[in-house]
C-alpha cells in the first residue's frame, strides 16, 4: 500500500517538476511565481524523496529482500531447518520474531543508530558483491553482541530460570562472555545441505 | 548562465533523481535500492539546493524599486 503510494507520489512530483520547468519563463517573473517554482521543484520532490526513502528502508528490512541475494540463499533456508539447537530456525519457526523481518530482527543493533548501521553494512555487502565478490566463508563484521539477545530475552522467564544465566549475568552483560559461547549454532547450514528441513515448511 | 537556464538545469536534475527513485521502487532489489540512496536522493537534493540558491540570489539582486513595484498597486 505504502509502496503504491510512494510510486504515485513520485510520478506526480516528477510531472509537477516538468510542468514547472516548462512554465518557468512565466514563473520566474513574479515573487509568487518563484515561490510556486520552489514548491514544485524543491519542496515537493524533497518531501516525496523522504517518503520514498522511508518506504525503501522498510522494504529493505524484509526477509525476502535479504534472501534475494544468492549468497543468502542457504541462510534463508536455514530458517526452515528441523533442528531445535539452531537459533535462527527456532526463532523463525516458533515465531519469536516477526517473520517478515526475520533477518533484520536479529542482525540490527538495538541502540541509537542501530538501524542506520545495519543499512550501512548492507550497503557494504552490495559493494563487496559487485567489486571483489563474496568471500568463501561469510562472517559477521564483528562478534555478535549480547545486547541484541538480551534486548528480548532479558527478564523473560525462560531466560531467568536457567541457573547458568544468573551465574554469568555480569559477564554476559559486559560482553566478556558471548551468548554464542553456549548457543553456538546460529544457522545450521549443514542441515540445509543435508535437506533436513521442517516437514511443514512446504505447506 | 541565465536565470531561466539555471532553473531548468536544476529542475532536470530533480527529475532525473525522481526517475531513478521511481525505477528503484518499481524494480526493488538490493542494487536498485543502493541506486535509490546513492544517486536518486543526492540528485534531488542537489537540484533542489541549486534551485533554492538560484531563486534566492535572483531575489537578492533585484533592485528595491522592482520589489516595491510588485507590492504597490
Amino acid at each position: 500500500m505504502s509502496t503504491a503510494l510512494a510510486i504515485g507520489a513520485t510520478m506526480c512530483a516528477a510531472g509537477l517538476v516538468v510542468a514547472a520547468a516548462l512554465g518557468a519563463h512565466e514563473l520566474v517573473r513574479g515573487g509568487l511565481g518563484q515561490l510556486l517554482l520552489l514548491a514544485a521543484c524543491a519542496i515537493v520532490p524533497l518531501a516525496v524523496s523522504a517518503f520514498g526513502l522511508s518506504v525503501g528502508v522498510r522494504r529493505s528490512s524484509e526477509t525476502r529482500f535479504c534472501v534475494s541475494c544468492h549468497e543468502m540463499d542457504r541462510y534463508g533456508r536455514s530458517l526452515l531447518v528441523d533442528n531445535a539447537a539452531a537459533l535462527s530456525a527456532v526463532h523463525y519457526q516458533r515465531r519469536l520474531i516477526p517473520r517478515e523481518q526475520t533477518c533484520f530482527a536479529c542482525h540490527t543493533d538495538y541502540a541509537m543508530f542501530g538501524d542506520a548501521k545495519a543499512k550501512l553494512n548492507g550497503l557494504r555487502h552490495v559493494w563487496v558483491h559487485y567489486t571483489s565478490g563474496p568471500p568463501e566463508q561469510l562472517s559477521l563484521y564483528r562478534p555478535y553482541p549480547n545486547h541484541n539477545c538480551l534486548h528480548c530475552h532479558d527478564g523473560a522467564r525462560g531466560y531467568l530460570e536457567v541457573a547458568l544465566h544468573e551465574k554469568n549475568e555480569a559477564a554476559l552483560r559486559s560482553g566478556e562472555r558471548s551468548c554464542l559461547g553456549c548457543h553456538a549454532l546460529g544457522h545450521d547450514l549443514a542441515g540445509v545441505d543435508a535437506g533436513n528441513l521442517w516437514p511443514a515448511a512446504g505447506r | 548562465m541565465s536565470l531561466l537556464r539555471r532553473v531548468r538545469v536544476s529542475a532536470a536534475l530533480v527529475v532525473v533523481g525522481l526517475c531513478i527513485q521511481l525505477l528503484a521502487m518499481l524494480v526493488f532489489s538490493p542494487l536498485t535500492f543502493v541506486l535509490f540512496a546513492m544517486l536518486g536522493i543526492p540528485a534531488v537534493l542537489v537540484g533542489a539546493a541549486s534551485l533554492l540558491w538560484t531563486v534566492w540570489r535572483h531575489l537578492e539582486r533585484r533592485p528595491p524599486a522592482a520589489r516595491r513595484a510588485e507590492v504597490e498597486p
